[in-house]
């Protein structure tokens, strides 16, 4: 799904943009261990975190992630968003807590891929 | 090859990962393939974050090929008591600032291991660890890493067939005249060896030495010292060695008896059921091709060949081998400590004249050297370990505790290889220099054995059974004699052959006769 449709449909706030050819999202993944989301990093993969600080740093430069967003309106580190404005990874911040966020993700891709599917 | 080096620094959490970028860049640059490159990306970042947490910090070296990435990582810290422990997933010692940024989670290891080929960690108490990992760049690289180490001199083959009924895996096959062998089936045993009266067979490395080098480490197994002509001891041998340019030799003794003693303390937990001690090679090959189901029985420890080759902290090293099997193993070393393997051919060619004048009265307390049979069960020869590998996968061995299997008879020292026979060389070898100077010990295999791939008909499973039932029509037509003519070792691995195009479907010499005398009507009907 196009990231900033993806965006506006769970009501998320758009910090940092995608470079185009980055901003199709397939997949979401949340966790809160660096291992996990090293591990579960993709191309077409949204990471949904509550970690915002510089551990994220190297998540953003080394595994070209195509977008993370944020639970709770946590605003990453400004370190965060200049590595993230280097490498074309989108920032989202969500309002909603992490689980919220992540039901309102869940839906807007399934909702999509019952639109794309042939009936 | 190009090589990429970085410091770690303990404690520094924001400028960790800067040698995992170099190597990304580099990995790009040659345009590896992004799922290798992103694996490549968790281990090596992790191995970081697991010096900058955990240590007093390290350094990071990668090495490039085309075909592989391989990584070593050095730290200086408290190193790993327990490292089955640190492999679980969810252990962790690290401390809260760490935690704060998403860190110590106790998933560093598991990751590392997830996404490497090839894993190995050497870690000593209060001084420190060093990890090595290897990935490979294109995808199904480790499939195609099953090269036999077998080399075949085609012209003397006289097709007498006996390799092909005494290969434990029906890897051979006899195709215009000469043997080749299915590299996806050869466990490097030396079964075909054994028997071929032709000298068709040889270890797939080359026999004349390589020019030592100061920091070159040699590796020699220990059945070398009983093919003197007398018993020799370890330092009349080093000597000898020493005067052919060789400083730095390791025996293969004391690495065996470490992974005797790994083994048994392991063996301590484990009740009601047999412990494959992974001394030999070839074995272990076996079990990953043919008894899948046992290598739960393994336990988690590296071989003695590769403990050695993983703990080179210097320049390269050179093995002597004995058999296919061990020279495979030499060759999966890391382009950071490059490893050849030789045959013994050359070295005893040189050696002989400078030890022939040399007998020595046996060593007063001459122990057996360690190769075998200080297991309580010790079985060899390959038939005989294939009968109780056997009987284990069918459940009727629930006991015996540690085992050693080894596919040559007498073990090492049965290796078609040496010119002495096993039991004197034996014999000869026998050494009272027992202490271990060099700090061998047995690693810790943290990546599982898996059974090998390549074993299936087809990728799609559908195609795969539908291949199973063409293999199973054409063998009901085959006479069922596993005669060999045809050069496949059963009249079941010609119907195999033929269906996935190894061979042609006219192959058996019986079946064209039947069919000319027009005997077998009966199965016409079922012809594919």
């Amino acid at each position: 799904m196009n990231l900033e449709q993806l965006a506006q449909e769970i009501g998320a706030h758009i910090e940092t943009p995608a470079t185009p050819e980055r901003a199709d999202i397939e997949r979401v993944y949340a966790g809160d261990r660096m291992s996990d989301l090293l591990g579960a990093a993709s191309e077409r993969t949204l990471l949904a975190t509550h970690i915002a600080n510089c551990g994220l740093l190297r998540l953003i430069e080394l595994m070209d992630v195509p977008a993370i967003c944020f639970a709770n309106g946590a605003t990453p580190d400004p370190a965060v968003v200049e590595a993230a404005r280097e490498t074309g990874t989108a920032l989202l911040v969500s309002p909603w807590d992490l689980y919220e966020t992540c039901g309102r993700l869940y839906a807007a891709l399934n909702h999509e891929k019952q639109r794309a599917a042939p009936s | 090859m190009t090589e990429i080096t970085g410091e770690i620094r303990s404690g520094d959490y924001v400028s960790a990962g800067q040698a995992s970028k170099r190597i990304k860049d580099a990995l790009k640059r040659i345009g590896a393939d992004p799922a290798a490159v992103r694996r490549a990306m968790v281990a090596a970042y992790e191995a970081e974050m697991n010096v900058v947490i955990h240590t007093r910090g390290g350094t990071l070296r990668a090495a490039v090929t085309p075909e592989k990435l391989d990584v070593l990582v050095n730290d200086i810290g408290p190193g790993i008591t327990d490292i089955a422990q640190a492999m679980r997933e969810g252990f962790s010692t690290a401390p809260p600032e760490a935690r704060d940024l998403g860190f110590g989670a106790g998933m560093g290891l598991p990751n590392i291991r997830r996404n490497t080929d090839r894993f190995s960690i050497f870690s000593e108490p209060d001084k420190g660890t060093r990890l090595r990992f290897t990935i490979f760049l294109e995808p199904h690289a480790p499939a195609a890493a099953y090269t036999a180490a077998v080399r075949i001199t085609p012209e003397r083959c006289k097709q007498c067939l006996r390799c092909l009924h005494v290969c434990p895996t029906q890897a051979v096959r006899i195709r215009n005249g000469a043997p080749i062998i299915l590299p996806h089936l050869c466990i490097g045993c030396a079964a075909c060896r054994m028997v071929c009266p032709e000298d068709v067979y040889g270890i797939g490395c080359p026999d004349n030495m390589p020019t030592p080098e100061p920091d070159t480490t040699l590796f020699v197994p220990a059945p070398l010292r009983g093919q003197f002509g007398g018993q020799l001891s370890e330092e009349t041998l080093r000597n000898a060695l020493k005067s052919l340019g060789w400083n730095t030799v390791w025996f293969s003794d004391p690495w065996e008896s470490a992974l005797e003693d790994a083994v048994k303390r392991y063996a301590r937990e484990q009740t009601n059921r047999p412990v494959l001690t992974p001394v030999c090679p070839a074995v272990v090959n076996l079990i990953q091709v043919r008894y899948p189901s046992l290598l739960e029985y393994v336990p988690p420890f590296m071989s003695a060949l590769e403990s050695a080759r993983e703990s080179l902290s210097q320049g390269r090293g050179v093995f002597v081998v004995p058999c296919a099997a061990l020279c495979t193993l030499a060759h999966e070393s890391s382009a950071l400590h490059p490893c050849v393997a030789v045959s013994p051919g050359g070295l005893l060619r040189r050696l002989a004249p400078l030890l022939k004048t040399r007998e020595e009265q046996p060593p007063p307390s001459a122990a057996r050297p360690d190769t075998i049979s200080n297991a309580p069960v010790s079985i060899s020869g390959i038939d005989q370990v294939c009968q109780f590998l056997d009987e284990v996968e069918d459940g009727r061995v629930n006991d015996c505790g540690v085992v050693a299997l080894y596919a040559c008879d007498s073990g090492c020292f049965g290796a078609p290889v040496w010119p002495e026979h096993p039991e004197v060389s034996r014999y000869r070898s026998a050494t009272d220099n027992t202490q271990d100077a060099i700090g061998a010990t047995a690693l810790y295999r943290p990546k599982l054995l898996e059974a090998r791939t390549g074993l299936r008909l087809d990728a799609d499973m559908n195609r795969a059974i539908e291949k199973l039932a063409r293999i199973d029509r054409i063998r009901a037509q085959l006479p069922g004699r596993d005669c060999g003519v045809c050069g496949s070792p059963t009249c079941l691995a010609l119907a195999e052959d033929i269906v996935m195009a190894r061979a042609d479907a006219q192959a058996c010499v019986y079946k064209k006769q039947d069919d000319d005398n027009g005997t077998a009507s009966s199965d016409k009907e079922n012809a594919p």
